[in-house]
């Protein structure tokens, strides 16, 4: 499904991707997880095509990334959310799905009828908006949300057009814990239908929802096993988790 | 509360769409028909205001080079009949709807490869170079003295339309020019509402997001900043046949500064504000100047105080529609 090729990315002396090789099976959640500047972000970037790599190769299904745009990778199934939220802030939440939608269902559109009266890309955007539980705030502008709401609107966006690998940014940031809940139990819904990768703070999180688990230190990969074997992983409690998380 | 008196922003449409309709008949019964040739110019004008409102104010690119893209479509007229004088080209490329035509033309090849370039930058180096670029057109203008240089080019407009519309009529020539403004705010109204133009206010908002969604940014933003300066061009070249004459003043980088002031006067974004814009500012402009020779020490401070005061502009400064309204407040 997804393929990392010993990828390697740095900013001048400092090494955020260090030789890295993941292999991601079909429909598998895999975590990312490790300490702060451990590379986690950067390598979301360089999936989705924001950063590019200094060398290795990203393969996805079968395909090599490397000279792929970031709208070019996104149009073939990659998606992501962003850790700070991300979204057209003067738009209503139901606009940033509606627009989402637009970019990939292939429809060729007139450049004089109304974006808003399309009724097909409105009900798949209106349907996106209230699994992710905000059909009550669809036509709220998004700088008038909670940031819980637009930490759910971003995962509606995210999710437009059924992308195959969903990368999630830590999805949870920041959340209330009733909010941070609802969240989880969203991604736990999407579960087994596609690929995630999910980034996340919150090992208890991690712990419930993650197939395999990739622990990431310095841009390196110290261990990939399930959840059972990562928290008793020795090298694993030393260098990240310590004694209390397990 | 005071929403009940206040004018909502449909209302000061009409009311200024009456008024201009009425204009040319009310000047006339008021022996003053000679406004009905100013406003005729304001109206040329409001034009390029509201195709540089398009890029500005939806599409986010502050060009400070629109002066450039109405320039070259006045002067694309202005040299076409010059070359039809000397007998270089046939008589019927001075049709109006010919040269205006290639007007806008020009200034979508020029603004096509201009934006090509600039939207590869943004912020204050878009700025910069848009500003850069319409320099080096106007240069290039001042330099051709064979075309008048400096001095400019003086010619006798075509102003018989397909043959049967008399432009010399002023009051026909100010309807006709009424009538491509109104349908120019409504195709920018249209393409604003469209697919095309929120993927272009989406790229205002956060361009880097747009990108995330799949879209191929560049492309969009690019033909948003073609059309708008296919716009300019159509409208400078409606001024050329206005006047019998064409200037490098027209392209003189504080005219660029002018538009922009005539979009922020009426309210960024609002289409129909720069029309109310343009007609406010260039009326001050030359009105003022017959009550004193220090008339910018007037128009200066009232610039800055009514973009103090109204953020968004005279007309942006008006509630919406209440329909809009709910969904920007609720």
């Amino acid at each position: 499904m997804l393929e990392l090729r010993d990828v390697r990315k740095s900013y001048g002396k400092v090494t955020v991707t260090d030789g890295l090789s993941l292999a991601i099976e079909p429909n598998e959640l895999r975590a990312i997880i490790g300490p702060n500047g451990a590379g986690k972000t950067s390598l979301i970037a360089q999936i989705s095509g924001e950063l590019r790599s200094d060398s290795g190769e990203i393969v996805f299904n079968g395909r090599s990334l490397n000279a792929m745009s970031m709208p070019a990778r996104r149009r073939l199934g990659i998606s992501r959310t962003f850790q700070i939220t991300s979204l057209l802030r003067d738009f209503s939440a139901l606009d940033n799905v509606r627009l989402a939608v637009q970019a990939l269902d292939g429809r060729k559109r007139s450049a004089f009828a109304s974006a808003r009266g399309d009724a097909l890309s409105t009900r798949a955007a209106a349907e996106l908006v209230e699994f992710v539980g905000l059909a009550e705030r669809a036509d709220i502008i998004v700088s008038h949300l909670a940031h819980g709401e637009q930490r759910q609107l971003e995962l509606a966006v995210a999710l437009a057009g059924s992308p195959p690998l969903l990368l999630l940014d830590e999805p949870t940031a920041g959340m209330a814990s009733d909010d941070a809940i609802r969240v989880k139990n969203l991604i736990a819904s999407i579960k087994g239908s596609r690929t995630v990768l999910l980034i996340e703070h919150d090992m208890p999180t991690v712990f419930a929802l993650a197939d395999r688990v990739t622990v990431l230190v310095n841009g390196r990969e110290i261990a990939t096993d399930t959840p059972d074997q990562v928290r008793r992983n020795e090298q694993v409690r030393a260098s990240y988790l310590g004694d209390d998380d397990a | 509360m005071a929403r009940g008196i206040r004018l909502q922003r449909p209302a000061v449409l009409l009311i200024l769409a009456v008024l201009l309709l009425l204009l040319p008949i009310v000047s006339n019964a008021l022996g003053m028909s000679f406004l009905t040739v100013d406003f005729r110019r304001f109206l040329i004008f409001a034009i390029a205001a509201v195709s540089l409102d398009l890029i500005l104010g939806y599409g986010g690119m502050v060009s400070f080079g629109h002066a450039a893209y109405f320039g070259l479509g006045a002067y694309t007229v202005g040299l076409a009949h010059v070359a039809i004088a000397t007998q270089q080209w046939p008589a019927w490329v001075s049709e109006p709807l010919v040269t205006w035509c290639a007007g806008a033309l020009v200034s979508a090849l020029v603004a096509l490869a201009v934006g090509a370039i600039s939207l590869r930058t943004s912020g204050v180096y878009f700025i910069m170079i848009t500003l850069a670029f319409a320099q080096l057109v106007y240069f290039i203008f001042v330099g051709l003295k064979n075309i008048g240089g400096d001095d400019g080019l003086r010619f006798v407009a075509n102003r018989q339309l397909l043959g049967m519309i008399d432009l010399g009529n002023r009051m026909v020539f100010y309807y006709l020019v009424l009538a491509i403004l109104g349908g120019v705010v409504l195709l920018c109204s249209r393409l604003t509402n469209s697919h095309f133009g929120m993927v272009v206010q989406g790229c205002r908002d956060n361009e880097p997001r747009m990108r995330a969604l799949g879209y191929e940014t560049y492309i969009y933003r690019l033909i948003c900043f073609v059309v708008a300066g296919a716009l300019a061009g159509f409208a400078g070249a409606l001024f050329a046949t206005h006047e019998s004459f064409v200037s490098v003043s027209l392209m003189h980088w504080s005219r660029s500064g002018d538009f922009i002031i005539m979009v922020l006067l009426g309210g960024i974004g609002t289409l129909y504000g720069p029309v109310f814009g343009a007609i406010a500012y260039l009326w001050l402009e030359s009105f003022l100047p017959e009550y004193s020779e220090h008339w910018m020490l007037f128009f200066g401070p009232f610039l800055i105080l009514a973009i103090l005061f109204a953020k968004q502009g005279v007309i942006g400064s008006l509630p919406p529609a209440p329909a809009s309204a709910k969904q920007r407040h609720a």
